[in-house]
């Protein structure tokens, strides 16, 4: 016994050395979001496998299986994970008035394209997906901390992101995770002041999602406020001044910022290649219903839709509740915001969830999850500890409830 | 301040987004870009996979394989395995396309999908396909629309157990218009119309393992011609007009009696105060007009299109039909009362949503009692029905569009929607005008009643009252029906049942049939409790073994018997005065064939 104990202790010490050291603070931006990670997903996980297996499937034309055979795999590829997995196996394709691949941004397929033929469509998209969201998870955790300088608030803010109702999508074959993670280090490095690390990380936002481009504007006053250029100063002479002087002489870091647009424009050329439509990702829009009628006429039509519902009969858009919920909380978080953390993280907010409300409301939720500022803030309230503790259970119990329904084919967003 | 551009802080960054440029770029024009359309195969096309090792065609879901020279796929869980042979035919291209298909396991079927207009999602394919329900095997047909939901176009139950494991060869015949559905070479449906035209074909399976052999598509129709009658039961939807029942080609595509509410509907208000309240679907608002619900999914020419509605306040209600868009009533055609309350409009909003009047006819107040509005549908025209009588016919319609969206609306008036039904093709209201066709919808209640070409078979041998509801209730109308009796069976009897509860249910129904073979006819009433209570009966002389007609005049208050053309007794007195219409049969088996029914005076 004692030569035993006395072969494995060197391991053992090591090991207990090691996690030692990670419990140390100069680790948190490693073992918080990672804690945070391993938690939720652990939980999504098991409540779709069990969700899965243990409601009866329903089977309706037009509810795929793209595994059936192995269920802790296909539960991650519902609704549009379709367009995804069909645009890595057999690429773009338009067709007028058809719900068309073209609406979905290139950097996410292309990323699984690489890692499919190793593992398939199906894994690959969820690898992507759930190391992209680790990442994500990092680089918040950084930029909280570089915000607040509190290590406490950071790992509420990682916690609330990867808990909220709606954050299964970041391990699903969907764009979110890949979103996040390129916009959160975009902003990170921008906050840093590494212009043309946020331009490469920028230029990758905008390939993933038309709101991508946002990011380009946020950088952008980033940098005029370093340069003494604000949205309260534009009046005054000595504002213009700096930014005269700022152009002569940091231009170079100008034009690293200017570089993000790359993504878009290189996605619109492949379309207007390939389709003759540099805008078919807008142009399809139609064949989902979506009608650009402005935010006021639809949220108004949401509130009168659910006003004139029933709710003891059940008679109501239970999505409704959730995107005005959404779309609402994130507009009003904006507020506190713009005066804790800025204009650039405030308007961020706030285009991130207006530019989508202009053709519908539908999906608000899911849009609401990559407003990383929002939860930011929210970390920060959290140090009152009845706050934390009803954000984590509602999240918790709601981030169930929504990954059974979403795994069994209900429409969540 | 103003850090110094260094290699890591600048060079690196940049030379990374020029990297990633490249990699964006050569990603998305190699690994990305679509796929060009490989037309590997031409017609005339046959394949038996009997030197196949692999799936020869593009699969979209499911675990295909070649196993003892068939193509099978295993998976069954999944519901829209599909695999699209890379086909690219033309769309005035008439063809017969068929496969022989054998059910494995699993818990539904496999089928064909034809006329795809791609092979990269479901969207726009028609697809004909085998499907269970209630324990039962049907034939569903339909497609699968611009969302890629699937809308049926009508289902026929087949005399094959769920779980049979025959080989069966289906066939679908495509025509320049329309489509047949074949199976074991017997006519199954005709006359279906299309909705999508050319394109590739698949085979498509449903939570089942199937296997497909000797597919084959060939343009020589002449092969399709039916030699025998394949095995169905009977239709939920339509019997199709082969020798003797009369019938017309209407299908429904959806009816909405409002009963299941909630957060599903596919009804979804553009303006007004619309609530689902104890079966109806109810505007509240007095005080707007053209206050419109829109069903959420679009509907295809020709098509019938019926609306009951009750106004509670005011007067005002009416239909939209031709929108090509669901948010919005522009470029719809609307058919409503005015706020008069007794003449009807009709028009079309323009673009702009400004109406443009097309005519109008003074009826009669609609006051609170319930009114039917129907809108035929023929493509380019319409006609307007007010309580199945003709109010204007061959009205064109402005920018004709198909599939469009239809919706229900009321102007400066409450009104509450009983019920919607849409049917495809073009049905002729005005009911009295319909001689021999009847739109006949056999259903059994009790026994076994099977579809053989043009006649009805119920083969269950108890010493029972089997019932068969026709799908049809009146109150006033003339049914005739030429029924054999088996010379075997000495008590055996058959007839009409009418005026019943339910279309399955003959309690309160009138019952009139021949008894003891055919030596006489008798007549009486089931109760409440489905007892039967005999009110008379007669002899006949009439020889055994030969078909015999029996017709019922059925007016507001009696009804008469006819035996061959011959009255047999007249004014026979009714207590009760409407309800549903069937066949009923005494032991068996009893073949019912020419059933006519006119409704009406």
């Amino acid at each position: 016994m004692q030569a035993i104990h006395t072969r494995f202790s060197p391991i053992k010490d090591s090991v207990q050395q090691i996690a030692i050291r990670l419990n140390q603070p100069e680790y948190y931006w490693l073992t918080r979001p990672l804690m945070a990670f391993l938690i939720t997903r652990v939980i999504v996980f098991l409540g779709a496998y069990l969700a899965e297996i243990a409601i009866p499937g329903v089977v309706k034309d037009g509810f795929y299986h793209v595994n059936p055979n192995n269920v802790w795999l296909d539960v991650w590829a519902r609704w549009d994970s379709a367009f995804y997995i069909r645009i890595v196996e057999d690429g773009y394709w338009f067709t007028l008035g058809q719900q068309s691949a073209v609406a979905f941004f290139p950097l996410y397929p292309l990323l699984v394209s690489f890692l499919a033929p190793f593992v398939g469509t199906l894994a690959a998209g969820v690898i992507v997906s759930n190391s992209l969201f680790l990442g994500a998870l990092i680089f918040l955790y950084k930029l909280t901390e570089l915000e607040f300088n509190d290590a406490a608030v950071a790992s509420r803010t990682v916690f609330y992101i990867a808990a909220f109702p709606t954050a299964f999508f970041f391990t699903a074959v969907y764009t979110e995770s890949t979103f996040l993670f390129f916009t959160i280090s975009t902003m990170y490095f921008s906050r840093k002041q590494m212009w043309a690390w946020a331009g490469l990380f920028g230029l990758l936002c905008a390939s993933s999602r038309i709101v991508g481009i946002v990011i380009w504007g946020v950088v952008g006053l980033e940098w005029l406020q370093v340069h003494s250029w604000t949205l309260g100063t534009i009046h005054k002479r000595e504002a213009w001044t700096n930014l005269f002087k700022a152009l002569k002489t940091d231009w170079l870091n100008l034009g690293a910022i200017c570089i993000i647009p790359l993504g878009l424009i290189t996605y619109m050329v492949f379309l207007k290649v390939q389709f003759n439509d540099p805008i078919a990702f807008s142009t399809t829009q139609s064949a989902w219903g979506r009608e650009m009628i402005g935010p006021i006429a639809i949220i108004w039509r949401d509130l009168a839709s659910l006003m004139g519902g029933d709710f003891l009969k059940g008679d109501i858009w239970w999505h409704v509740i959730l995107d005005l919920s959404a779309y609402f909380g994130v507009l009003l978080i904006a507020v506190a915001i713009w005066r804790r953390l800025g204009a650039g993280y405030a308007l961020y907010c706030i285009l991130s969830i207006v530019i989508p409300s202009f053709s519908g409301t539908g999906s608000l939720s899911r849009y609401a999850l990559v407003i990383f500022p929002a939860f930011m803030m929210l970390g920060y309230w959290g140090r009152w500890q009845w706050l934390d503790r009803t954000v984590i259970i509602t999240f918790s119990v709601l981030l169930g409830i929504l990954t059974t329904l979403f795994v069994n084919w209900v429409f969540v967003a | 301040m103003l850090q110094r551009p260094t290699f890591r802080s600048t060079g690196l960054p940049l030379g990374l987004a020029v990297i990633a440029l490249i990699v964006l770029n050569l990603g998305l024009y190699t690994r990305l870009v679509a796929l060009p359309e490989q037309v590997v195969f031409e017609i005339p096309y046959f394949e038996d996979f009997a030197t196949l090792t692999t799936n020869p065609y593009d699969e979209f879901g499911g675990d295909w394989e070649i196993r003892d020279e068939t193509l099978v796929q295993l998976s069954t869980d999944g519901f829209d395995l599909t695999t699209y042979i890379p086909l690219a035919l033309a769309p005035e291209q008439i063809y017969v396309y068929e496969t022989k298909i054998k059910f494995l396991g699993g818990t539904m079927g496999g089928g064909v999908l034809f006329n795809a207009q791609q092979t990269t999602s479901r969207q726009k394919s028609h697809m004909v396909r085998f499907n269970v329900d209630q324990d039962q095997l049907w034939m569903i047909y339909g497609y699968f629309g611009d969302d890629s939901d699937f809308i049926g176009q009508g289902s026929i139950l087949l005399a094959i157990t769920p779980e049979n494991v025959d080989q069966h060869r289906l066939k679908v015949q495509v025509n320049p218009e329309s489509y047949n559905i074949y199976l074991d070479d017997g006519l199954l449906v005709d006359n279906i119309p299309l909705n999508y035209f050319g394109g590739s074909v698949g085979l498509i399976t449903a939570t089942s393992q199937v296997a497909f052999d000797d597919v084959r598509i060939d343009e020589n129709i002449t092969q399709a011609i039916p030699a025998t009658q394949p095995p169905i039961i009977m239709t939920d939807s339509v019997l199709q007009p082969t020798t003797d029942v009369s019938i017309i080609l209407d299908t429904p595509l959806f009816t909405d009696s409002f009963d299941s509410v909630g957060g599903e509907s596919l009804w979804q208000p553009i303006s007004g105060d619309w609530l689902f309240s104890d079966g109806r679907l109810v505007q509240q608002l007095t005080d707007g007009f053209d206050l419109s619900n829109i069903y959420q999914r679009a509907l295809p020419y020709p098509m019938t299109f019926k609306a009951t509605f009750q106004h509670q306040q005011g007067s005002g209600a009416g239909v939209l039909f031709n929108l090509p868009q669901t948010g919005s009533k522009n470029g719809g055609h609307m058919v409503r009362y005015i706020d008069m309350g007794d003449v009807i409009a009709w028009g079309y909003f323009d673009e702009s949503g400004v109406f443009n009047g097309q005519g109008d006819i003074k009826v009669g107040q609609p006051g609170q009692i319930s009114h039917t509005l129907a809108i035929i549908v023929n493509g380019q025209t319409y006609d307007i029905y007010l309580d199945d009588t003709l109010l204007r016919n061959g009205i064109p319609i402005v920018n004709p569009v198909s599939p469009s969206y239809i919706g229900v609306t009321a102007s400066q008036s409450a009104v509450s929607f009983e019920n919607v039904d849409v049917f495809t093709g073009t049905t002729n209201l005005t009911q009295p005008d319909i001689e021999t066709t009847a739109n006949i919808n056999i259903e059994s209640a009790t026994g076994t009643w099977i579809i053989d070409g043009g006649n009805i078979t119920q083969t269950d041998t108890d010493n029972t009252d089997y019932v068969a509801g026709t799908g049809f209730a009146g109150e006033q109308f003339t049914i005739s029906v030429d029924i054999n009796l088996p010379p075997d069976v000495p008590d055996a009897g058959a007839g009409l049942i009418f005026h019943m509860n339910g279309r399955d249910d003959r309690s309160q129904g009138y019952m009139v049939r021949f008894g003891s073979g055919g030596s006489e006819v008798f007549w009486g009433q089931f109760t409440d409790d489905g007892t039967f209570a005999g009110d008379g009966g007669v002899p006949t002389e009439i020889e055994p073994q030969e078909s015999q007609r029996l017709q019922l005049i059925v007016s507001e208050n009696t009804f008469d018997i006819r035996i061959n053309n011959k009255t047999l007794v007249e004014s026979i007195p009714l207590q009760r005065t409407n309800g549903w219409i069937g066949l009923v049969s005494f032991r068996g088996p009893v073949q019912f064939s020419n059933l006519n029914l006119q409704l009406g005076e």
